[in-house]
């Protein structure tokens, strides 16, 4: 489960080929094959933020799930090819700092998001166009943790943006794509961690089915499987799906909880 | 730890220059104040306790604040300090997981200022007066970075009013074996019985070596403190805890303890919510807890059983005046 944000069809290609997606038309370019998505934004914040809604609206809008924006980027003096995550975006006045929680084997560098293509190269930083509009919208449909902005080196002070063709950028995303495999794989461990805790208890919908609960009745039963299902005593949960009404249900399984032994393994 | 995050403006205190030079393979991000990194909404503490980065900043004000109310190891004058917020430790009772959405570690250098807040705080009290300083945190786990205990012992040192506690699990106890003790410090650790350790502290060093820890202390001549709080329920926990008292008393002193305390597992109904929701399989959290009065914990019959039960045991060991319970506070 996975969903890239791109601005050029050519850093698209090389993702696209490797995950194998099919694309969709729509108001921005979309691809997609099972949990694994991707937009192409065109170029700038602002396309990039768009896009980045759009494609959480056209995926099923999941929340929690990895977000990676992919693209070149330019360097003061980084070697043409190397990769980055960015630990620090900045836009203005505005700052983000994205967690760096299971990928501190990836290289990591500042990153400053401009409006126009830079050439100067004051900070010893990369730069790009879209990665703060990405970032500020995605951080709205995940958890910080899992939104990401992966940078490989595309032109600095020795060698012009001018020189950087379609074919190139294709060709220098295509070479880190091993590189960005494990970020994505990373993002991904982070975020089935999190599906964990979101998981409904087991049983639960086997209740909602058999009976009508009211809404108060549904949270408490839910969380009292929930605390079954903690404590190990899920087998004999199961004898209570032959109660007659849904408070007995209740009852039987608070007095399962009172009466079994606590234990914390 | 592989970030170091620093406010731009302490780049050139000697504690921040110290700790960045100490560290040249991870990364070091300035930035304006900690806030922009910590305690942010949308962050998720279960997932960055795995790596948690430091976070080096100043402390503008509050540096010190009084004790919450029936937390006290006898004197009367109670107050606490956080250079530190959050702890390598991952106990799952811990409030912090609660209180804070960023598992990150705030490490306020400015020492200098908690050092003039309590000798105001001294000026304006008499008798006594008791420092907590691991209450967000733990004092003594990351010293290596810290230097906190070598900077404040001395400092008490020269204070005798002040009775500074250090709270660890840590048995990272060198920087106390390398000096002079001091009367008025009190290594303070806690404990849970082993069975529960092993299921809900975790990354914390076990308990023999944190029991051989407390034995050295104790014979380097330091105060000890012993913290039996939380104490958690489970099946045999009177078997437990009476095997984790006769372990301790074993093998330290009795004459070296300075104060026992005793408390129930508790945390006020909002952080239990977000624990809840980080951890929400955890048997812990299915135990017999009862909301009461906004504090989530046993039920008042069974807390006072479990804190019944540990006086007794203890008081066959040290003196029925040293030992404190702490309560859940009722209005």
């Amino acid at each position: 489960m996975i969903r890239f944000v791109v601005a050029l069809p050519s850093e698209a290609r090389p993702i696209v080929e490797r995950y194998r997606l099919k694309h969709q038309e729509g108001a921005w370019p979309v691809y997609i094959r099972d949990d694994v998505a991707l937009v192409v934004s065109g170029v700038g914040k602002t396309a990039a933020a768009a896009a980045t809604g759009f494609l959480h609206s056209r995926a099923g809008e999941q929340r929690d799930v990895p977000w990676i924006n992919v693209g070149i980027a330019g360097h003061q003096n980084s070697s043409i090819g190397s990769a980055f995550v960015a630990h620090t975006i900045r836009s203005g006045e505005k700052c983000f700092y994205p967690p760096r929680i299971g990928i501190t084997q990836l290289k990591a560098a500042p990153l400053v998001t401009v409006n126009q293509v830079e050439e100067s190269f004051q900070d010893s930083a990369l730069y790009d166009m879209e990665a703060a509009g990405f970032y500020e919208t995605a951080i709205r449909l995940a958890t910080a943790e899992l939104v990401q902005c992966f940078k490989v080196v595309s032109d600095n002070r020795q060698t012009a943006w001018t020189t950087v063709s379609a074919a190139h950028a294709k060709h220098l995303i295509t070479e880190s794509l091993d590189t960005l495999d494990n970020l994505v794989n990373s993002l991904q461990d982070l975020a089935i961690e999190i599906r964990a805790t979101q998981s409904k208890p087991f049983l639960l919908q086997e209740f909602l089915n058999k009976w009508r609960f009211t809404t108060s009745e549904a949270r408490r039963l839910e969380q009292l499987l929930r605390h079954s299902e903690a404590r190990n005593l899920t087998a004999t949960v199961q004898d209570h799906l032959s109660a007659t009404r849904p408070c007995d249900v209740l009852t039987k399984l608070e007095a399962q909880l009172r009466e079994a032994p606590v234990r914390l393994t | 730890m592989n970030t170091i995050y620093f406010e731009q403006h302490i780049r050139n205190h000697p504690r921040v220059q110290t700790i960045l030079e100490r560290s040249p393979s991870t990364i070091h991000i300035p930035i304006k104040r900690y806030s922009e990194i910590f305690n942010r909404s949308k962050q998720n503490f279960r997932l960055q306790k795995k790596n948690p980065s430091l976070i080096l900043a100043q402390k503008f004000e509050h540096h010190i604040l009084p004790a919450p109310q029936g937390y006290s190891i006898g004197g009367n004058e109670n107050f606490y300090f956080s250079h530190i917020l959050n702890c390598p430790y991952d106990c799952r009772y811990c409030f912090l997981q609660g209180m804070y959405r960023s598992a990150h570690y705030v490490l306020f250098v400015n020492y200098e200022d908690f050092q003039s807040a309590i000798l105001n705080t001294l000026d304006a009290t008499t008798g006594d007066v008791y420092f907590f300083s691991g209450y967000d945190g733990d004092s003594l786990a990351l010293e290596s970075i810290t230097g906190f205990a070598a900077e404040f012992i001395p400092f008490f040192e020269k204070h005798p009013r002040g009775w500074l506690e250090l709270r660890t699990k840590s048995a990272s106890i060198a920087p106390l074996l390398t000096r002079e003790p001091i009367r008025n410090c009190i290594v303070a650790l806690s404990f849970v019985p082993e069975t529960i350790g092993r299921a809900l502290d975790h990354k914390v060093p076990p308990l023999d070596q944190r029991i051989r820890a407390a034995r050295k202390l104790v014979e380097r001549g330091w105060c000890l403190g012993l913290r039996f709080d939380p104490m958690i329920y489970c099946e045999n926990f009177r078997e437990a805890y009476r095997d984790l008292i006769l372990n301790i008393f074993s093998k330290i002193n009795t004459k070296a303890v300075h104060s026992v305390s005793v408390g129930a597992f508790r945390m006020p109904r909002d952080y239990f919510h977000r624990v809840e929701k980080l951890y929400p399989y955890e048997p812990l959290f299915a135990s017999p807890l009862v909301d009461r009065q906004g504090m989530v914990s046993y039920e008042s019959a069974l807390e006072k059983e479990m804190r019944q039960f540990l006086q007794t045991e203890l008081t066959q060991h040290v003196p029925e005046n040293v030992i404190f319970p702490c309560e859940i506070a009722t209005a």
